[in-house]
């Protein structure tokens, strides 16, 4: 795109070309598609984001013998998250920003087509490096119509034609100049692609957005925060948890919630993962942390930062929202992935969002009206909250634990979850089978320390340190055992809110997870391992240790009768920013350096996407 | 030189941020960018810039950043501006120590008067209401605005800008002088910065002192990789052989300087 205003004139050409057919049933490709195991064609296997696979020819007892079946490099250095996308014969894999895309036949192994990213004549590749602000990650691709999206580091939205890689459409969702930036898995629902931004650390507004798939022209976009008509609320309609009911949001439901105009800057970033139910037509995501980091500057619930969202998908309008962390004191961005299950709570037949948030609560909500039915830690070392009330459904914030109410002077020491959460951005994977979702998970706490000096663009002020270090705790019980991981492997029934098992990691498990029809739950881990598990018990009984460390998703298909496994390799983010970037001692990269000194022993940077069957016989 | 190669010891090579005037800009016109002048000469030593704008990962992107096709070679070898305590970096022997200041226009209302930050407090609850205060994230201005009840109405700045091209400074400089914004407490050369390239006489500062809980002073030093031990002495030496000539310039920028203690050098 050196020239970029001609490609787009004929990108526009061609789309419109191929898209006449059967747009309005881009949603209903994209399901079939997921209902097919061969493929794996959207970032969560289905619209709900069970990333559960049907598929049981590798299980329990054949996992053992797993083997490689084919590599693949990626040829870039730094973080790779997401998975891969497979689309029939098929395998798209990308990789950080600036981007690649790779086109892989699975029958020769080959590339097909490769795309490389190239900014518009105005873009400045160091100037949106440095406001990535946790390395230059992107979290995947979406398919749709014949297209696949990218959501690229500079805040375009592009889209390419699955079958040659040309662009097809590209447009502008945010302005890195201003400090956003993409990173989130973009998801096509119906004729539309959603998506949303990155940059809360620059006092980014969130939204989410929603593009026509046939040109890229904009169709929707609600902001997280602000007046009503900008956050698509209906102050009579859109309802809230509050009370012990559901009532209406009222009037200004946002902006009352702020000082003056500070929601301007509000934060509410959305940079994950984004869920639709074609029954209800809604789609689903969690918003991040408020943009000003200094809680004493922002009295106030600041809503709607924090929670989680059902949006009506062709309006964008919001059917209910519910915030999971009012005016957060600790960087427990909301914007985890959500999961729609139907399961029985309490008896009754229920249609299930289900989010391990940031903040270490387990939330299941009813995802027609947002009535909040289950919030539990689903990791015990978390202490900044006692519980949920179910009433009010606010956390009962520890005094002990609030750097707000310690002021500005104290250490406040030995908070649970460190603002890594006790999951990140690793997607879970729920099981049909045993009714159990997987989670990913940190087990690390933190302290607060207020008096380390910090510099940003030429000024120095007193501001607060993270140091991050190992709960220390059982996750089962919150009992104290000297324990050193700083990872979890969790299961969890969402439908009571109890840990059915927990197993250790040495590092924070930063990859998503999947699961499948032959019992197993397959992860990566940071030192660089895809592991197998026993569904029901945890036991493990495979792993496989890949070139470098995995912050990406295992995702699972099947090519010419065969099963396979796949991840993307390639240490970086939040959780390997140290190693991805060369850090030796301080706080950079938001406090998370300190407890991963030790990873380099283990593993290395390198983008490398490795494939896994059973051996033919 | 034990961390360098040979050949990164034959320049004086400094990792700056290309668009951060008053600290620093491609054409030089920054006081660090003279200041590095002073010692490249000094040393004998042709001046280089690695240029990156300074915001969260400066210090991954530039002095810690290893030469893409050397694996034992850096891009940069000093920052010419960090805070003595910054812990990303070694810290040299401070080179300078400024102050906040709560730099206003002279013609907002109630103002035109203003001798001390304390008499603020004394403003009529008309003026203060009418105020146009901006209030920066993380900044220490932020918990003295609260403190002086001068935070209901201010308006929110980030602290980092996303543009690489238009940084702090420059953002404050033109909003005052376009009058949307009447009263800010910025850094020492910022504020130095925005009373110079305003109109004479339309906006004045006053230098900050510490106080209970807020503190406003900072020593600030050069940085220096962990480990690169003998290019801190260098500067050290550096630091005090040439301090004369470094208050010099800071003097013409019209920094605001103060002693230990926080009073300010007259």
């Amino acid at each position: 795109m050196k020239k970029p205003v001609k490609s787009w004139l004929i990108a526009t050409t061609v789309a419109s070309v191929l898209a006449v057919p059967g747009l309005s049933h881009a949603n209903k490709e994209v399901e079939a598609l997921t209902k097919d195991p061969k493929n794996f064609a959207t970032w969560g296997l289905d619209y709900a984001g069970t990333r559960y696979s049907t598929l049981d020819q590798i299980n329990t007892s054949n996992v053992k013998n797993m083997q490689v079946a084919w590599t693949f490099s990626t040829g870039m250095l730094r973080g790779h998250e997401g998975g891969p996308l497979v689309v029939g014969d098929v395998v798209f894999i990308h990789t950080p920003y600036p981007h690649r895309v790779y086109a892989l036949d699975q029958g020769t192994q080959s590339v097909i087509w490769e795309y490389t990213y190239s900014g518009e004549k105005d873009t400045d590749q160091a100037q949106v490096i440095s406001v990535m602000c946790c390395d230059v990650v992107n979290r995947g691709l979406a398919y749709g119509d014949g297209k696949i999206l990218l959501a690229q580091g500079d805040a375009t939205l592009v889209a390419l034609d699955a079958k040659t890689g040309k662009v097809v459409w590209k447009v502008k969702n945010g302005e890195p100049k201003v400090g956003m930036t993409s990173t989130n898995a973009p998801l096509v629902v119906k004729d539309k692609v959603i998506t949303g931004i990155a940059g809360g650390e620059f006092g980014v507004r969130g939204f989410l957005a929603a593009y026509n798939l046939k040109d890229g022209s904009l169709a929707w976009k609600k902001y997280s925060m602000g007046p009503d008509a900008d956050v698509g609320l209906n102050p009579e309609k859109t309802m809230t948890w509050t009370d012990g009911k559901l009532a209406p949001v009222g009037k200004d439901s946002s902006t009352k919630t702020w000082k003056g105009d500070q929601w301007k800057l509000g934060g509410g970033t959305t940079w994950g993962w984004f869920a639709y139910d074609p029954q209800l037509n809604m789609v689903y995501y969690g918003s991040g942390n408020p943009g000003t980091w200094n809680p004493t500057q922002r009295p106030g619930d600041n809503k709607w930062s924090m929670s989680l969202w059902g949006r009506d998908a062709d309006t964008g309008e919001a059917k209910w929202v519910y915030q999971m962390t009012p005016h957060d004191e600790w960087d427990y961005d909301g914007i985890n992935e959500v999961v729609l299950v139907d399961q029985k709570v309490k008896g009754q037949d229920r249609k299930l969002l289900v989010h391990f948030d940031r903040n270490g609560f387990g939330y299941t909500l009813d995802r027609t009206n947002g009535e909040l039915l289950v919030a539990e830690k689903y990791d015990k070392a978390v202490n900044w909250a006692t519980h949920v009330d179910m009433k009010s459904g606010r956390p009962q914030v520890a005094d002990k634990y609030s750097t707000d109410k310690n002021g500005a002077d104290v250490n406040t020491k030995g908070v649970c979850p460190a603002a890594l959460g006790s999951k990140d951005q690793q997607p879970v994977a729920f099981s049909p089978k045993t009714g159990l979702f997987y989670i990913p998970g940190n087990h690390v706490c933190m302290d607060y320390e207020p008096f380390e000096v910090e510099y940003t663009a030429g000024q120095p002020y007193v501001g607060a340190t993270l140091s991050m270090y190992p709960a220390g705790v059982d996750a089962k019980t919150g009992e104290k055992n000297g324990s050193h991981n700083l990872g979890v492997f969790t299961a969890w029934d969402a439908t009571t809110g109890k840990i059915v098992w927990s197993k250790d990691e040495p590092f924070s498990v930063w990859a998503g997870a999947v699961a499948t029809a032959g019992d197993l739950v397959f992860y990566g881990t940071l030192e660089g391992y895809v592991k197998a598990v026993d569904a029901k018990t945890g036991e493990e009984l495979y792993k496989f240790k890949t070139p470098s460390g995995i912050i990406g998703n295992v995702n699972t298909w099947s090519y010419k009768g065969k099963q396979y496994v796949g991840v993307l390799s390639g240490l970086g983010g939040w959780a390997g920013i140290g190693m991805a970037a060369g850090l030796e001692g301080g706080s950079e990269g938001l406090g998370a350096v300190g407890a991963y000194r030790s990873l380099g022993n283990f593993t290395k940077l390198g983008g490398t996407f490795t494939v896994f069957s059973l051996p033919n016989k | 030189m034990s961390v360098c190669s040979a050949q990164a010891a034959d320049a004086f090579r400094v990792c700056a941020d290309p668009s951060n005037l008053p600290f620093s800009d491609k054409q030089g016109d920054g006081f660090e960018n003279q200041i590095a002048g002073l010692f490249a000469k000094a040393l004998h030593q042709p001046l280089e810039y690695m240029w990156f704008p300074q915001r969260i990962g400066f210090i991954r992107n530039t002095l810690k950043a290893k030469q893409p096709d050397n694996d034992k070679a850096y891009l940069c070898d000093v920052v010419m501006g960090y805070p003595e305590e910054f812990d990303q970096v070694v810290t040299t022997k401070p080179y300078y120590r400024s102050t906040y200041a709560l730099v206003y226009a002279k013609r907002a209302p109630g103002l035109a008067k203003l001798k001390s930050a304390a008499d603020l407090d004394a403003l009529d609850a008309d003026s203060r209401a009418n105020l146009k205060i901006a209030m920066f994230d993380q900044s220490a201005g932020t918990p003295w605005l609260i403190k002086h009840g001068l935070a209901d109405n201010a308006i929110p700045y980030p602290s980092m800008s996303g543009d690489a091209e238009k940084n702090t400074a420059e953002i404050i400089k033109d909003d005052m002088a376009a009058g949307k914004v009447d009263l800010a407490v910025l850094w020492g050369p910022i504020a130095a910065y925005v009373v110079s390239h305003t109109p004479k006489g339309q906006f004045a500062m006053l230098p900050l002192r510490s106080e209970e809980g807020i503190r406003f002073d900072f020593a600030m030093s050069m940085g220096v990789r962990h480990g690169d031990d003998e290019r801190k002495k260098q500067l050290d030496q550096l630091i005090e052989g040439k301090s004369k000539e470094i208050k010099a310039i800071l003097k013409r920028f019209g920094i605001p300087l103060v002693n230990k203690d926080g009073s300010l050098i007259k």
